[in-house]
This record gives structure tokens, sequence and C-alpha cells, in this order.
């Protein structure tokens, strides 16, 4: 389990200047030939990719394939990335075309696999207030809610899917979701008011 | 927006989600191994497909166009410079090279006669005598 206060996956410093900054350096090392430096990104990116990857599917077997998948290609591509967009935003871009491009190519829709959710949970406040405020002759079992939560989110379409899972899972702000995705923050918006719309329907028991 | 907010939160739950302990460490060894066993499986030539698959796919289709015609063009250039090159060049003559060695006396051989010249071997029938099937070959 986790000690960290912020859970695996969450976006951090990437986007300061410190983070891009030390990025770069390991993309001209990697791009030189260093191996070594392009380890150090798979080290560093590897979490955040894999809770996009993981919450764009909700199956974890699927997940880990993905994952080696996005890096092969970056690896790959790493040449001719030509630095106009920092590599956070390349490489998030490169997860998410990767998992839609599964998604679409799946022919039904992947059984579900779900990652263990951290004892953590159980002392979040949302958590908690859910806790509190049903019915107190009903217990709220997490399980119950890590499914609730995961078949809501796979009702939305992929792309409404992927904002969500930027957006309110990751906490990437709208204009870097918008520069990922290349679609304007207008649309980011919308995308997440509709997606929320449309989850808060699957999610009502669990909303006062 | 604030029904917004109250379900970005219980959405947000989901980041406390995660894979079992160790999971991160070895994916880097991981993916390592699948590396070195896609450079084992994937030929040589299957990579260059690749590569000119994705060095072409950025190009707009005028500058795909553009290239096209450049390549035919130098092709039927390539192809006339051949033709011209090989009309140019007048047939050889019927060129008689001497024998290496004098041409032999012709010797009966198998009721059939056979001249050496050089390398060449005539052999002339009989026809003296009367044909027989065994001589007569299709």
């Amino acid at each position: 389990m986790h000690s960290d206060s912020i859970p695996v996956g969450q976006a951090t410093t990437s986007s300061s200047s410190g983070g891009v900054d030390a990025d770069m350096e390991y993309v001209n090392a990697a791009q030189q030939g260093d191996v070594e430096a392009f380890d150090q990104l798979v080290i560093k990116y590897s979490p955040k990719l894999y809770t996009l990857i993981y919450n764009m599917t909700s199956n974890a077997e699927d997940s880990r394939d993905l994952l080696q998948d996005v890096f092969s290609k970056a690896f790959r591509s790493l040449p001719r990335f030509q630095k106009k967009s920092s590599f956070y935003t390349w490489i998030y871009a490169i997860g998410v075309n990767v998992t839609l491009n599964f998604i679409k190519k799946r022919k039904r829709r992947g059984g579900y696999s779900f990652d263990p959710m951290d004892e953590a949970v159980l002392n979040n406040e949302v958590f908690v207030d859910m806790k509190h405020s049903s019915n107190p002759t009903e217990q709220i079992r997490l399980n119950e809610l890590q499914k609730k939560l995961n078949i809501a989110l796979q009702q939305l379409s992929e792309d409404h899917r992927a904002v969500v899972t930027m957006f309110d899972i990751q906490g990437i702000r709208h204009a870097q979701i918008a520069e990922i995705l290349n679609i304007s923050a207008g649309t980011v918006r919308s995308r997440l008011h509709y997606a929320h719309q449309q989850m808060r329907s699957h999610l009502q028991e669990f909303i006062d | 927006m604030e029904q917004d907010s109250e379900i970005s939160k219980i959405i947000g739950l989901k980041k406390y989600e995660s894979p079992e302990d160790g999971f991160f460490e070895d994916f880097l060894s991981d993916f390592h191994y699948r590396q070195r066993q896609q450079l084992v499986q994937l030929s040589s030539r299957q990579l260059f497909f690749e590569r000119v698959a994705e060095y072409f796919k950025n190009w707009s289709r005028p500058q795909l166009a553009a290239v096209t015609t450049v390549i035919l063009l130098v092709a039927l250039f390539l192809s006339h410079l051949l033709i011209s090159k090989d009309s140019l060049e007048a047939p050889s003559a019927i060129t008689h090279t001497e024998p290496s060695s004098p041409i032999s006396t012709p010797m009966l051989v198998e009721n059939k006669f056979v001249e050496q010249a050089g390398d060449i071997e005539f052999i002339y029938l009989d026809l003296s005598r009367e044909p027989q099937n065994q001589d007569v070959e299709f």
C-alpha cells in the first residue's frame, strides 16, 4: 500500500519548469543514444500513464500490456520528437492514442479487471461523507463503490472518458488536457460537463 | 457547477486504485525484456517499412504528389537512357573466332559423322543409309 499522501498516478510537478527542464535533459540524452536516460523517463511516467490507461479501460491486465506498448512506441518515435511541446504532453498524447486505438479495435466491451483500492481511501473526506450521509442501516462497501464507479465511467464514450480521467482522477488542468488531446479548452470543459451529467445518473445513490 | 464539483470528487476516489506493490519497480525490467524480445522477432525489413511509413505519415498530399511525380520522371529518364544506350551499341557482327584448334577430320561415329571445330561438335547424319525409327527423335 502506498504511504504517500498523493496517490500513484496523480499529476505532481511534471508541468513545473523544473520538471520540464529535467525531462528535456533526459530526452536530449536519450536522443543521443543514452538508453539509461530513457529509463529515467519510464520510471517517472509509468505510474501516471498506467493510471490514464487503467481508467480508460477499467482492465488492469490490458493496462499492463498497453503501458508496454506506449513506451515501446515512445522509444521508437523519440528521434522524431521535435520538442515543440513538453515531453509530458507528447508521451501523454501517445498514451491516449494507443489506448483509444486499442479500445476501438476491441470488438466488444472488454471484461473488468480492477486494481485494488488503497486503504487510504477510507480516510478520504469524500468517502467518509458518503458513509455518514447514507442510510445508516446500509454499509457502503468499498468494492461496491469501486465497481459502480468503473461501470459508470465505462458508460461514457472514449473521448469523454479521457477528459474525466485526466481532470477528475489525475488533476490535470484544462489547458494541458486540451494540448494533449489537440482540442480547445472550451471543448474540454463541455465534455467534462456532459460526462459529469451522465455519471451523476449512474451514481445517484452516492450523492446527497 | 456545484453538482459538477460534487460528482468530480466522487470520481476522484478512483485515484486510490493502484496495482499491487512492486509493479512499477518491476516494470522497467519487464520493458527491457520485452524490447529485446521484439528486436529478435522483428525483422529488419519490417523495421524498414515501419520507419518509411512513419516518415511519410506526416507528409501532406501535395508533398506526396510532388515526390511521386519526381520519382516517375527520374524513372522515365533513366529507362530512356538505357534504351538509347542499347540502340547506340551496334549489333555485334557475327564474329568469327579463330578456332582454337584446327578443324578435325570428320569421323564416322555410330553411323554419324562427327566433326570437331574448336569447342563445337558438328554431328552430320549419315543420309546414305535408310532412315530407321531410332534416328528420329521428337
